[in-house]
């Protein structure tokens, strides 16, 4: 049955992250952009909310749709930071991973440590993703007696030197499989991060596994083997609603501006130029909006949604990056100082649109 | 909850279109020439199958909402490129609808009406309308002096409703429509339009000198309302760009195939050929317009027509149809030319649709107005 309306729980989630969002990260977003760096204060504040806890503790009921919500949650958090909806979707993604996919084992060593109180990083890193990398070189598993061999990288992983863990998809024998490494394994290296153009405060680095020898219990799901296309489908649904909430606080910044600035003798909304860039943006926040629901919708009832979500994610990387820079162009050279979020929207649209595959919902 | 699966009975009327579409898709090409020629009420393919616009009357309680599936079976329609059975349903029915009283709508109910809004002068802005109608008192007639231009189904309507510019003595001077039915004194429809594509669709000019109607045909609904029919169709015809659009792209990726050419939706920016890497930004580009005219077509059938997202839905399926059938062609080169095959057709048929029920730049206008709480005067 086709509908587009919001359970009350849902509603009373998202306008509880919204407000969030607003009060708490919008203020803080450009001076922790600038900084480089997260402040422990704002992790600790998004991390109450719970979100990952609610994933991570196996004694609370899930809720209804649990895809469906993290993704609202996480394009309400992207509204006010996309830096600090990222962050928190990186161990977000790696608890689900576990929750869902690993044995009663994994599930016991390492679920407790996300459903605390204070905020603990991991990441997804897919090894095979991303051509930056460089090309040639090996990014795969081997078998070796008694367990795996992890050799390859991973560009840019959020907050990599705060991660505890990193789960690494990467093929084994011609078959995808997930890998639970701690951060403190030997052959684990995190390189210094060198900056990036946007989301700066989440200190990307690059993490190489130089030989990294994992037991067998490492593996995701052990014996029973994982669903790695899973893992990333919610990866992309993560990044698409992240990129719905970062186009919609461009739109909602940029429409009363249009009508307060004056040029001519009128505002520059009264201008057809103007005015159809912002029924453009109005169109295509909504549907990019919706159909990362509907991939997430789809992953809460199906093991994958491969291409809803491949196309939800790419919708949202093509229209999220169309605009926030419009979101530049109509602020003019306003748009360009860093007084203003125009040109760190802009940054960090590019920047989520080329990231894959680190983060999950 | 918010879900995007079927029903059983939604999947299993929408099944029955695509393969009634299917079945219809032979007959495609046949007004190519003979654009005079008006397709059948229906084709022999359709002895034996049910109706499918029928099926949906009967079995309201089990779908998704009867709006959504009405919109999705002229997606159907259009991926056969001709109604194996004609709707028989136009503008005009919904305007009636909206608009008449019990007793106009038990009159034309069954009839097909056409809508006559665009004039020579313009269509976009019916406050434009020249076509005047004149109160005469002493017959209790309304008489009808002007021209319609590109209507659809002039030809093959029972009637159709015009817009025109009332004279009543006691009356302002205002916008409003009348029935005008086949055959009354001073009404006369033109010849057929010659077109660059859907040349299956009836499309004229309406004459009208002198032309005498009961007051009974008088549809004095308001206007606002009238207008706001086209909040309904306006999602239909995104969903008419939505199946032309999905022909062609179905198409070129069986001949994509026939060259090991396949999506791969996890493919990396540099793992895909251009054409596959256009095509799955087609693909993208479809579903996007896909869920706008099912929330259009949701928030209508629960709360009434939204004018900002039944305006979404047609700018973007009129953005969609016109670079998805650019797109196939140039992807697939040769055989997208030529009229061996149908992409040339569909590509010349789907640029109709950022035209016809109001341009793309018409509901950004619409849209701008909404969300900048402009009026027209302001902003225009």
């Amino acid at each position: 049955m086709i509908s587009f309306a919001l359970s009350e729980e849902q509603e009373i989630a998202c306008t509880a992250a919204a407000e969030f969002a607003r009060s708490e990260l919008a203020p803080g977003a450009r001076a922790i952009d600038e900084a480089g760096a997260l402040s422990a204060a704002a992790l600790e504040s998004v991390w109450r909310l719970g979100i990952v806890q609610t994933v991570a503790d196996g004694a609370e009921a899930l809720p209804e749709q649990p895809t469906v919500l993290n993704a609202l949650l996480l394009e309400e958090l992207a509204y006010g930071d996309a830096a600090v909806a990222v962050a928190l979707a990186g161990p977000l993604g790696f608890a689900k991973a576990i929750a869902e996919q690993g044995s009663p084992r994994q599930k016991q060593d390492t679920l407790p440590l996300f459903a605390g109180d204070s905020p603990r990083l991991a990441a997804i890193a897919h090894l095979d993703a991303g051509w930056f990398q460089g090309a040639g070189k090996p990014t795969r598993a081997e078998r070796v007696a008694g367990g795996y061999r992890l050799v390859g990288a991973k560009a840019l992983v959020p907050l990599a030197a705060q991660c505890s863990q990193f789960l690494v998809l990467a093929e084994c024998e011609r078959e995808r499989a997930a890998y639970v490494v701690a951060a403190d394994a030997d052959g684990v290296k995190i390189a210094a991060s060198k900056g990036t153009l946007g989301l700066r405060a989440l200190a990307m680095a690059d993490v190489t596994f130089e030989n990294v020898v994992v037991p067998e219990t490492a593996r995701l799901g052990e014996a029973e083997g994982a669903d790695v296309q899973r893992i990333v489908d919610l990866s992309r649904v993560a990044l698409s609603a992240i990129l719905s909430g970062l186009a919609r606080a461009v739109y909602d910044y940029a429409l009363p501006y249009t009508k307060a600035r004056v040029v001519h003798g009128e505002a520059i909304a009264k201008k057809q130029a103007v005015a159809f860039k912002l029924a453009d943006m109005h169109i295509a926040t909504q549907a990019m909006r919706w159909m990362g629901l509907r991939a997430a919708a789809e992953l809460d009832v199906a093991t994958t949604a491969t291409r809803n979500a491949r196309l939800a994610q790419r919708y949202a990387a093509d229209q999220g990056m169309r605009i926030a820079d419009e979101g530049v162009q109509l602020f003019g050279g306003h748009g360009f100082v860093r007084d203003l979020p125009l040109e760190m929207w802009y940054r960090h649209a590019r920047s989520l649109s080329v990231l894959d595959g680190l983060i999950g919902a | 909850m918010i879900s995007f699966a079927f029903t059983r009975k939604d999947r299993e009327i929408l099944d029955e279109a695509r393969a009634q579409a299917k079945l219809a898709a032979k007959y495609s090409r046949d007004f190519e020439a003979d654009e005079d020629a008006m397709p059948p009420h229906e084709y022999p393919e359709a002895a034996g199958r049910p109706d499918t616009r029928e099926l949906l009357e009967s079995h309201v309680d089990e779908l998704s909402g009867r709006k959504i599936i009405h919109a999705l079976l002229y997606l159907e329609d259009w991926y056969g490129g001709v109604p194996l059975r004609e709707a028989r349903y136009s503008l005009g029915n919904t305007v009636l609808k909206i608009a008449g009283d019990p007793a106009q709508y038990a009159r034309w109910a069954d009839k097909t009406i056409a809508i006559g809004l665009t004039e020579p002068i313009g269509g976009s802005d019916p406050a434009s309308t020249r076509t005047s109608a004149t109160y005469d008192p002493a017959n209790d007639e309304w008489v009808i002096e002007g021209e319609k231009i590109f209507i659809t189904y002039a030809e093959s309507c029972d009637a159709v409703l015009v817009l025109a510019r009332m004279v009543h003595p006691g009356r302002p001077r205002g916008l409003s429509t009348f029935m005008v039915e086949k055959g009354t004194p001073g009404f006369s429809v033109g010849k057929q339009i010659r077109k660059m594509g859907i040349r299956f669709e009836d499309t004229a000019g309406l004459s009208f000198v002198n032309c005498r109607i009961p007051a009974f045909n008088h549809i004095d609904g308001d206007l606002k309302k009238t207008l706001q029919s086209f909040s309904e169709s306006r999602p239909v015809v995104a969903a008419y760009a939505l199946g032309v659009s999905r022909a062609a792209m179905d198409f070129t990726w069986v001949r994509l195939a026939e060259i090991g050419v396949t999506p791969d939706y996890n493919a990396t920016p540099t793992g895909l050929c251009a054409a596959a890497d256009r095509m799955l930004a087609l693909e993208a580009e479809w579903d996007a317009t896909w869920i706008t005219v099912l929330r259009a077509k949701w928030i209508e059938q629960n709360e009434g027509p939204g004018k900002i997202e039944s305006s979404a839905a047609k700018a973007m399926g009129g953005a969609l149809a016109r670079k998805a059938t650019q797109t196939c062609i140039e992807v697939l080169g040769a055989c997208g030319l030529s009229a061996e095959h149908l992409a040339e057709k569909w590509f010349r048929d789907a640029r109709i649709f950022d035209i016809y029920e109001g341009t793309g730049e018409i509901q950004r206008l619409i849209i701008a107005r909404e969300i900048l709480r402009y009026s027209p005067k302001e902003l225009n």
